[in-house]
């Protein structure tokens, strides 16, 4: 890949990665470190001939494998359920603390799910492929995930109306 | 027992990923416990994708890319090179002691220690003669196979 055409797939390909590695992982700064290092080991591999999407798909399971591997070097845990909840803000800052709060508080596994699922569009195949889980737990995987964010979110909507009363 | 699968989720998130929501599969959504859980999770998750977070600029992970192969090159064309110092290394340190075995070697010893009044010879003396012959064919032997592995290294390399 030349230098133009590399500027051309990074336009195209950059932001959904980012805001992938962004919100899965809550962290700016490594967001970035893992974007870089996610096209870097898509530039140094000897990959065979492939499509541009084949290529995004390659990127976005690189990204998942290096979000994985720092998650074990750093040994995050998810926010616990009991964590405090704001007492005051602007309604909608509020609304929007409160989801992110309940994203946060999933399983970066849950997290890649879901966004792979409900954001990027990906199958359960393409998903599987990704994630390195196996075809046939994908299902069940994601319907916890989601079951779980839903009751977050239901609760944090509850929460915010008493709030307000 | 709780549904953890409708037919119709995959259509809901479509629908809600491409924006274009009908009636029906709205009213669905509603009605269905898992296609309720889908709409909530996807229309949450595609607003927290809205957002556009300015991304690096693609000529520093170029350039990172450009380095890191260049650096990657070098280790690469150096393997070989160390592979063989260690080869030279590990052959000087046995030198003296295969001459010492050798019958052309104990020749070049009693020359070396004449020239350089060093008594290279005794060295044999530290052996008992019963034990040249299998020593000295494992010498042979370890040598092939260090000549053997490191050419077939070095033509895998090329």
């Amino acid at each position: 890949m030349d230098e133009a055409s590399f500027r051309l797939f990074y336009e195209q390909s950059a932001p959904r990665l980012f805001r992938y590695l962004l919100r899965v992982s809550g962290d700016r700064s490594l967001a970035e470190d893992m974007l870089q290092e996610a096209y870097c080991r898509l530039l140094s591999g000897k990959l065979p001939e492939m499509n541009e999407a084949s290529q995004q798909r390659y990127l976005f399971r690189i990204a998942t494998n290096l979000m994985r591997d720092r998650w074990r070097k750093r040994k995050e845990t998810p926010l616990p359920e009991n964590f405090p909840e704001p007492t005051s803000g602007p309604p909608q800052l509020d609304r929007r603390m409160d989801l992110h709060r309940a994203f946060r508080r999933l399983k970066v596994r849950e997290r890649q799910l879901l966004w792979l699922a409900y954001v990027e569009g990906s199958d359960h195949r393409e998903i599987a492929a990704a994630t390195g889980l196996r075809y046939g737990s994908i299902r069940l995987l994601l319907f916890r995930a989601r079951r779980r964010l839903a009751d977050l979110l239901r609760a944090g909507t509850s929460s915010r109306r008493e709030r307000s009363k | 027992m709780k549904r953890t699968f409708c037919e119709q989720e995959d259509q809901v998130s479509a629908a809600i990923l491409s924006g274009t929501m009908t009636p029906e599969i709205e009213s669905h959504a509603r009605q269905c416990p898992v296609c309720a859980d889908v709409m909530l999770v996807s229309s949450f998750l595609n607003q927290e994708a809205l957002d556009r977070a300015p991304i690096p600029a693609a000529d520093l992970i170029w350039k990172e890319a450009q380095s890191r192969a260049r650096q990657q090159a070098i280790d690469k064309a150096l393997r070989p090179i160390r592979f063989m110092k260690i080869i030279a290394v590990i052959g000087f340190l046995c030198s003296p002691w295969l001459a010492s075995l050798l019958p052309l070697g104990r020749q070049f010893a009693a020359w070396w220690s004449r020239t350089l009044d060093v008594d290279l010879v005794s060295f044999s003396k530290l052996w008992p003669s019963t034990a040249y012959q299998p020593v000295i064919l494992l010498a042979c032997f370890g040598t092939i196979l260090l000549l053997g592995l490191s050419s077939w290294y070095m033509l895998r390399q090329e």
